[in-house]
């Protein structure tokens, strides 16, 4: 059984149809990469996944529970972490500026009982050791790199089994992007499957077991992301 | 010639128990603005609300209002406001930020808001004086101060508000800084979009934070009834002063709007003793003093006290 099964969906905020009878499947363990052009629904698929898109039809099963109607805390529940793209669509960050390190990562905790909270803390702080050092800081004053590390701790504090990462490497330099990819592949081995939107498409499929390519609101393409290479990409984008 | 004195009873007293009252209200309006974005018309109605529900209590209890019998009814002005604020958030401005409402239409219902709960005010009043027999307008809670020899009315009500005041900024800042939820809070406060994407109930941080505008709010009301006179527009009439304090604290912090409340009430109290008494100019005018102080502000660090606070620490 796919930890994830997504079928027929039709998707957007109020009136605003972006998605179109997107039918995919994600297996446990795995990495699977979304990919395409800007204005594509990647984002848009994400935040329907998590609870924060208008749904009209279609469903969304997680590890065999429907969760097509149920709200953003519940869908956190049964194991959905969400590390959105910052700034996101809502033109938020994706971490708390005027809390510091700690305390984002406590408040990403919510829900999940304190010995279990205090547990995830550690373990978030282990996999990135230079948040460790910044947890007392006020996460605006961090880079864009240490913000990320931030944003993708804060999806692990509920221990999830499917990490949605929106754009996790946007705007960071290579050494830190390929450190952030590093970290995904940590997470992947701890058990944890991933759901990745990346615009870095060479380094996404890299890492990647499954890929799918979206444009325009519809899938184009779903399958092994070592069948895909840059051209092929290219040729789906582009129609062909 | 300078007598101290003088200056402790006409100056530094009453600067005190103003600075305090103004202080206690602004913490409830700033948390309004800085959790939904209301600049609220009806704040000043909850603190009214806090004055009738000492009132009532401590005539079903005592017939009447003993020394030192205001503090027995704190806690019920404290519910009595909370329960007011949180049926406001649930019942008028929760359903109209969920349908998209622009602030000046939030704005705009907060004026219908104190208008519903003035009507009440002055219903229940009516029905307490012919039913009753309470004398309930123009009442004050002077006579409800505990007493110390040696020490005015003034001066005990001077200390009482300041240790209320900082009892409260303790209890907020331990519960802001040193709680999950506090923690949640100011989550919620900072990035509401990531915040519910991360699974907390944004709505139910919202109701909690109205629950104690409502109390804070409700407590300034009792002090507010010492000073002036208890109507159903206690409130309402200290409304433009209380905004004042939170525009120079600077909208985004209760400790700024705390400092906000302290400009205010000095610079009233500054201003009638050395301004106006000298030039004889009639107390009215005490007004345009802190008027003139949020002109200055908005023109010169439109940011207020924590916006400054913010950039010094930036630098």
């Amino acid at each position: 059984m796919p930890l994830l099964k997504i079928s027929e969906l039709n998707a957007g905020y109020g009136k605003f149809h972006v998605l179109n009878g997107i039918s995919l499947e994600v297996e446990r363990g795995e990495i699977a990469v979304l990919l395409g052009p800007n204005g594509a629904g990647k984002s848009t698929l994400l935040n329907a996944i998590a609870g924060l898109a208008t749904i009209y039809s279609g469903s969304i099963v997680v590890d065999g529970k429907d969760i097509t109607r149920s709200s953003p805390s519940e869908i956190q529940k049964i194991g959905v972490g969400y590390v959105m793209q910052s700034p996101n669509n809502f033109g938020t960050p994706n971490i708390f500026p005027e809390l510091t390190v700690r305390e984002n990562l406590v408040a990403a905790s919510v829900g999940v009982p304190q010995d279990a909270a205090e547990k995830a803390l550690e373990e978030a702080l282990g996999l990135f050791p230079k948040l460790k050092e910044l947890q007392n800081r006020k996460a605006k004053f961090l880079s864009g790199g240490e913000r990320q590390m931030l944003a993708i701790s804060m999806g692990l504090m509920k221990r999830p089994k499917l990490l949605m990462l929106d754009e996790p490497t946007a705007g960071l330099a290579p050494k830190v992007a390929s450190d952030v990819f590093s970290a995904i592949r940590s997470i992947r081995d701890m058990g944890i499957t991933i759901l990745l939107v990346e615009q870095n498409a060479r380094k996404a499929l890299e890492i990647g077991d499954r890929a799918f390519v979206m444009v325009t609101g519809r899938l184009r393409y779903s399958g092994p992301a070592k069948e895909l290479d840059e051209e092929k990409l290219g040729r789906l984008i582009m129609g062909q | 010639m300078f007598n101290m004195y003088d200056f402790l009873n006409n100056v530094v007293i009453p600067a005190i128990v103003y600075s305090n009252i103004y202080a206690l209200a602004s913490i409830g309006l700033t948390m309004t603005y800085i959790t939904t974005k209301i600049p609220s018309f009806a704040h000043g109605d909850l603190a009214a609300v806090g004055a009738y529900a000492t009132f009532y209590f401590l005539y079903f209890l005592f017939g009447g209002i003993k020394p030192g019998s205001v503090y027995l009814a704190m806690p019920i002005a404290a519910l009595a406001g909370a329960a007011v604020a949180y049926l406001s958030y649930i019942g008028v401005f929760k359903p109209m930020i969920r349908r998209g409402a622009s602030v000046t239409v939030l704005m705009i219902a907060s004026f219908g808001l104190h208008f519903l709960i003035f009507g009440i005010l002055a219903i229940l009043d009516s029905i307490a004086q012919t039913v009753y027999g309470w004398s309930t307008r123009n009442y004050s809670f002077s006579t409800g101060e505990v007493q110390i020899p040696g020490l005015t009315q003034s001066e005990v009500t001077a200390i009482t508000s300041s240790v209320v005041l900082l009892l409260i900024l303790a209890a907020l800042y331990y519960l802001l800084n040193r709680t999950k939820f506090g923690v949640v809070m100011r989550a919620s406060i900072d990035n509401a979009p990531l915040a519910r994407a991360l699974g907390i109930d944004v709505e139910r941080v919202y109701a909690i934070s109205w629950l104690i505008i409502g109390a804070v709010t409700g407590i300034a009301g009792i002090y507010m009834g010492m000073i002036f006179p208890v109507t159903e527009e206690l409130g309402w009439l200290r409304l433009p002063l209380i905004f004042v304090a939170v525009i120079v604290g600077g909208l985004s912090s209760i400790y700024g709007g705390v400092i906000g409340g302290y400009i205010v009430g000095w610079s009233m109290v500054l201003g009638f003793n050395y301004i106006l008494n000298p030039l004889n100019l009639p107390p009215e005018y005490q007004l345009a003093i802190p008027f003139a102080i949020v002109i200055a502000t908005l023109l010169l660090a439109p940011q207020g006290i924590a916006g400054l606070i913010a950039a010094r620490r930036r630098t």
